[in-house]
């Protein structure tokens, strides 16, 4: 427990250090009304009279059991200059569940999953369909079998020997008890159906042998798979500081990395989320991973030499702590660039696309919120390209309180809002606190037809 | 105040009223040139006019030289995606909302146009729009704009979507060779800018262009060692349709095509 | 009582009788939307403004599709040719209406009408549901009624009056055609094995697999994709022709020059679109035989042998066809495809997951005369 409070500790410190978010209206850009898409010439007006689905969004919220509200996935209209701005459009409820489901996902074939950081439902299939109104609905919500395992985190589909495949990474693995529990688990992408449970547990491997702990982030090129070892999801003093390749052909770990070197809160670094950086991302690339690490407060690169399929030694790339910023969480790239989110002070920070896998910064810090964490990309109905950023770390509270928004040195962490901003000058357009406005937090944002290509994983 | 009330009470009056046409008229004066100063809402029309080099181009009933060879081809269907629009000043940007229109010239009228409405301008001087549709929404399953998963322009959801379809049958010494171009993939997305300072008609806010499917089988001439200066016509090397009739999933041959959409299209 | 308030007090009772009795001649039926969902896949779709889908309107379109009263002797319905277990054709290679002279067209299965092209019958001639609706009723040999006559009939049926009334106010020429059109917008298949295939609730055995990935590639021997070309023309989701335009039309080289067809020409006058018919669904392929617009195929084995061979050159055939092949070009009078044997045994395969038998078998959708003792 007095790891956390040193946590929370360094956090205070660290935001109370960094500086006030300075606001610069860069010339503030003239949005001029354009009605919607051109279709006064065109005889056919197959598309007109419906609306505008580009700017909704898919949340999914975590209901305060003081205030009476219970989980649900929503849309939301994120258009700021729309007057149904932070609406719940629809609104979905969940079964009640031992935790909130904490991601959405939309597989390349258009279906839509979400993991769950409990027991009862670590993985899960939701069903989009259109009402008779032609607007869309959740018709199902199926939670998948996993043979037990825990605290679902991250998805991404990756094909193997020609198979689409489903790989989960559950911080949990199979048995929550254990202090180096944590699977990967591999689907079959069609029917969802285990292929198999990647575990390697420190205890039971031999010396020297890779293993794999509380796996969290998950990224892939080719045959090479890489999973980060974060922190045990119950136990808080258990922390990791690798990461683990696996061998796409075998399903079998074969290397752990550690990456690590000053620690700023005395705890291991807890790498979180991992890019491997690839062709398909940025053309001609020297493929390599980047690794965030939580409680290290840096992002690291690992190159990686395709010919003879060897990572060489990790180099520290960014240093939150001599920077201001803490908790890096997640890499999510558009054409152009790639964002990283800081939890601490709740920023957005931008690269240019072109030159990773080196940091090369493309503009100034996007200023969000404290916990800054998912954030997707689109367009407003005057065209306006936005990045809207999801402001929350976890909605776990302690049950004692009985508000899973609320705890300890997470407060700092769950601002509970969506932040909407002009992606080109970072400008803030808008706000939206779940807390106050629907009297939920918020777990995770998606756009409603999904990021498509967004380099997320 | 009070004391002095009484005694200027009459002036005041005058000057009251005096004061208050000559704010009146001087309001009406401002207003007056705010109005017509002030950009009225425009539609900007993108208007695009087919042609295969200097000829107008016309569907099944005319035929062309083939570009890089023998032989005459006819075009039974053509239809390309254009895809965010962006219109931008040094202050000012706008972009075009569900931006994903499907030109195509199977229609009565000799062009193909984009209409953007009510736009306020204010000296636009830039113009640019993809070819094609952007890697995210070639990736997603969105119905958006012209953007239709169960199109004629969707391949599957694997693939995405054809940039560009071009159908038609080249004639070769009598011989009939079907043309088949369906050119698509991420990577031939292309972004185009145009400076259209003084380009818009400002009577009806028109911007020509003209697509020029000859220029679309331009040859690659960027891996030349000397940087060229701008290319004579005469020097233009272009692709043979009959050594390449059909271009669907041949990532080389989709790339020696798709190098065209950064020739094809030109302000008029 | 003073007179003046007695005349104020009839004068409001009579002004209030007369609002009431206004407003109760002129409100709009008190309908109640339907409700149903449709695969995120499918799209969007749009009802037209002026005949939203309500209850009302889909119960009165049921009972009119399934009631002879529309034919003039009284012996012919929507569903002689439209059987449902048929996924709404007759079997037959043209349709026979009343006069029982065989009609030019095989009868069109109705499924997913809301999507795909805007234009129906094969040759694309009316551009809605609502118009299409009308043209049946009225053709001399398939129903040959007079709408002035069926509207009297109808007005002296009780029921009819009723339920016209609650769905649209009024017994007209264009309620009976909305009505129609509504029921037939409600006929979604959305449950076959591709649909659960989709939604992953199922998987496809490998040889359905095999043709599911034929289906869906045009074939180039250059990078080796070999493809049964089938996606050229019928969308990967809805299996339809394409929406856009005439886009959902083609001419699939079913005759030569010679005996080529109007087709969409009729509604164009495009020279162009001589000999080009609409693309239908393949919902339900496998129960729909005989197949083409003239019912020319009884077996889907005669339609794959078709495009593996049989394509006859006119010279509106899609340069598509012409161009796809499995086989590197060596010689260009011959069109094929070059499928192999165990292609097109895929091919067939995956057609056959596309039967939906909760459509096939709907209750909602079924006779409700049939039904009347039993629901009602």
């Amino acid at each position: 427990m007095s790891n956390t409070l040193l946590i929370a500790l360094a956090i205070v410190i660290l935001s109370g250090c960094s500086e006030p978010s300075k606001t610069t209206n860069i010339a503030a850009t003239d949005i001029t009304e354009t009605r919607s898409k051109a279709l006064i010439e065109k005889d056919n007006s197959e598309n007109s009279g419906v609306n505008i689905e580009e700017t909704q969004a898919m949340v999914l919220l975590s209901g305060l059991p003081t205030l009476g509200t219970t989980d649900s996935i929503a849309i939301i209209e994120l258009d700021p200059e729309s007057d149904n701005f932070g609406d719940i459009l629809y609104d979905y409820p969940l079964p009640k569940l031992d935790a909130p489901m904490h991601h959405l996902y939309y597989s390349p074939t258009g279906r839509l999953y979400a993991t769950g950081l409990g027991s009862q439902c670590s993985l899960a299939e939701i069903e989009l369909v259109r009402n008779a109104k032609a607007e869309p609905i959740i018709n199902n919500f199926e939670c998948l079998n996993t043979n037990g395992q825990n605290v679902g985190e991250d998805i991404m589909w990756h094909n193997v020997n020609g198979e689409l495949t489903m790989f989960v990474t559950f911080m949990g693995g199979s048995d929550l008890s254990q202090v180096d529990t944590g699977t990967i688990g591999v689907f079959n992408a069609q029917n969802n159906q285990v292929i198999k449970i990647i575990e390697a547990r420190e205890s039971q491997v031999e010396p020297g042998q890779p293993y794999i702990k509380f796996p969290h982030g998950i990224s892939a090129y080719k045959d090479r798979m890489v999973v980060t070892s974060s922190t045990h999801p119950t136990i808080p003093t258990e922390v990791g500081n690798t990461i683990t390749i696996i061998d796409l052909n075998t399903l079998e770990p074969i290397e752990t990395i550690v990456i690590e070197d000053a620690k700023p809160v005395g705890f291991p670094s807890s790498p979180v989320e991992v890019l491997f950086v690839r062709p398909s991302i940025v053309e001609n690339v020297k493929p390599a991973i980047l690794v965030n690490t939580l409680f290290g407060f840096e992002t690291w690169k690992v190159p990686y030499n395709e010919q003879t399929k060897t990572f060489s030694a990790p180099e520290k790339l960014y240093d939150g702590a001599t920077s201001g910023t803490a908790v890096p969480l997640e890499f999510y790239g558009n054409n152009d660039e790639l964002f990283i989110s800081h939890g601490v002070p709740g920023i957005v920070k931008r690269y240019d696309l072109k030159q990773l896998p080196n940091l090369v910064s493309s503009g100034e810090d996007i200023k969000a919120e404290s916990g800054a964490h998912h954030m997707i990309f689109y367009k407003t109905a005057s065209g306006r390209k936005l990045i809207a950023i999801q402001n929350n770390l976890l909605n776990l509270g302690d049950a004692k309180d009985d508000d899973p928004t609320d705890i300890d040195f997470l407060v700092k962490l769950n601002h509970h809002s969506v932040t909407v901003h002009d992606l080109e000058t970072g400008e803030r357009l808008g706000e939206i606190n779940f807390k106050e406005k629907y009297k939920k937090g918020i777990d995770n944002i998606e756009a409603l037809f999904g990021s498509g290509f967004t380099h997320h994983h | 105040m009070t004391k002095s009330s009484n005694n200027t009470a009459n002036i005041m009056t005058v000057n009251k009223k005096t004061i208050t046409f000559a704010f009146l008229a001087l309001v009406t004066v401002l207003v007056v040139v705010v109005v017509l100063l002030r950009p009225a809402p425009q539609n900007i029309t993108l208007r695009f006019h087919p042609f295969v080099g200097d000829n107008p181009f016309l569907l099944n009933t005319q035929s062309y030289q083939n570009p890089g060879g023998d032989g005459e081809f006819t075009v039974r269907d053509f239809q390309l995606f254009i895809s965010n629009i962006v219109l931008s000043s040094p202050t000012n940007q706008i972009n075009e909302q569900e931006s994903y229109h499907l030109l195509r010239f199977d229609g009565n009228s000799a062009f193909d146009q984009i209409v953007i409405p009510q736009i306020k301008l204010r000296s636009h001087n830039q113009l640019s729009f993809g070819i094609g549709v952007d890697p995210k929404a070639n990736g997603s399953l969105m119905f958006s704009g012209d953007l239709d998963p169960n199109s004629r322009m969707a391949w599957n959801w694997q693939v995405g979507y054809k940039f560009l379809l071009l159908e038609g049958t080249l004639t070769v010494n009598k011989q009939q060779l079907p043309l088949v171009y369906h050119i698509g993939f991420d990577e031939s997305y292309t972004e185009l800018n145009f400076d259209i300072a003084n380009k818009i008609m400002p009577e009806n806010g028109v911007i020509n262009f003209k697509i020029d499917l000859q220029r679309l089988f331009q040859k690659d001439n960027s891996h030349d060692v000397i940087p060229t200066q701008p290319q004579l016509p005469q020097d233009i090397e272009y692709i043979d349709m009959y050594k390449m009739s059909h271009v669907k999933f041949s990532p080389e041959d989709v790339k020696s095509i798709a190098n065209g959409f950064n020739h094809f299209i030109t302000i008029m | 009582m003073k007179v003046s308030t007695i005349v104020v007090t009839i004068a409001v009772i009579f002004i209030a009788l007369a609002a009431t009795i206004y407003s109760l001649q002129n409100r709009a039926p008190n309908t109640h939307p339907i409700e149903f969902t449709a695969p995120f896949v499918f799209g969007r779709f749009n009802v037209p403004v002026d005949n939203p889908l309500t209850q009302e309107s889909v119960l009165l379109g049921r009972r009119l599709f399934y009631d002879p009263i529309l034919s003039s002797n009284n012996q012919v319905s929507c569903a002689t040719c439209h059987k449902q277990a048929l996924a709404f054709t007759d079997g037959l290679k043209t349709s026979i209406g009343v006069s029982g002279i065989p009609l030019k067209f095989n009868a069109m299965s109705l499924a997913n009408l809301m999507w795909g092209p805007r234009h129906f019958f094969w040759d694309g001639r009316v551009s809605s549901l609502e118009a299409q609706a009308i043209e049946p009723i009225k053709h001399v040999n398939e129903m040959a009624r007079d709408l002035e006559q069926l509207i009297i009939d109808l007005n002296n049926d009780e029921l009819y009056k009723k339920l016209f009334k609650k769905a649209y106010g009024e017994i007209s020429e264009k309620s009976i055609a909305k009505a129609l059109a509504n029921f037939q917008r409600t006929l979604i298949s959305a449950n076959s094995r591709y649909d659960q295939y989709l939604r992953g609730e199922i998987s496809l055995s490998p040889l359905e697999n095999q043709g599911r990935k034929l289906f869906m590639a045009h074939p180039d021997t250059k990078v080796v994709l070999r493809g049964g070309n089938c996606i050229d023309c019928h969308s990967q989701f809805l299996t339809s022709g394409f929406g856009s335009k005439f886009d959902g039309f083609s001419n699939n080289g079913l005759d030569n020059d010679q005996t080529l067809q109007e087709g969409l020409f009729i509604l164009t006058q495009n020279e162009a679109h001589r000999g080009l018919f609409k693309a239908p669904t393949l919902r339900n392929i496998a129960v729909t035989a005989p197949y083409m617009h003239d019912g020319r195929f009884t077996t889907l084995e005669e339609v794959l042998a078709h495009y593996n061979g049989g394509i006859k050159r006119s010279k509106t055939l899609s340069p598509l066809i012409i161009e796809a092949d499995n086989i590197a070009k060596t010689q260009l009078d011959h069109i094929s495809l070059n499928l192999n044997d165990n292609e097109i045994t895929a091919i067939i395969a995956f057609l056959h997951t596309l039967t939906d038998d909760e459509f096939l078998t709907n209750s909602a959708f079924s006779n409700p005369f049939m039904a009347d003792t039993s629901d009602d």
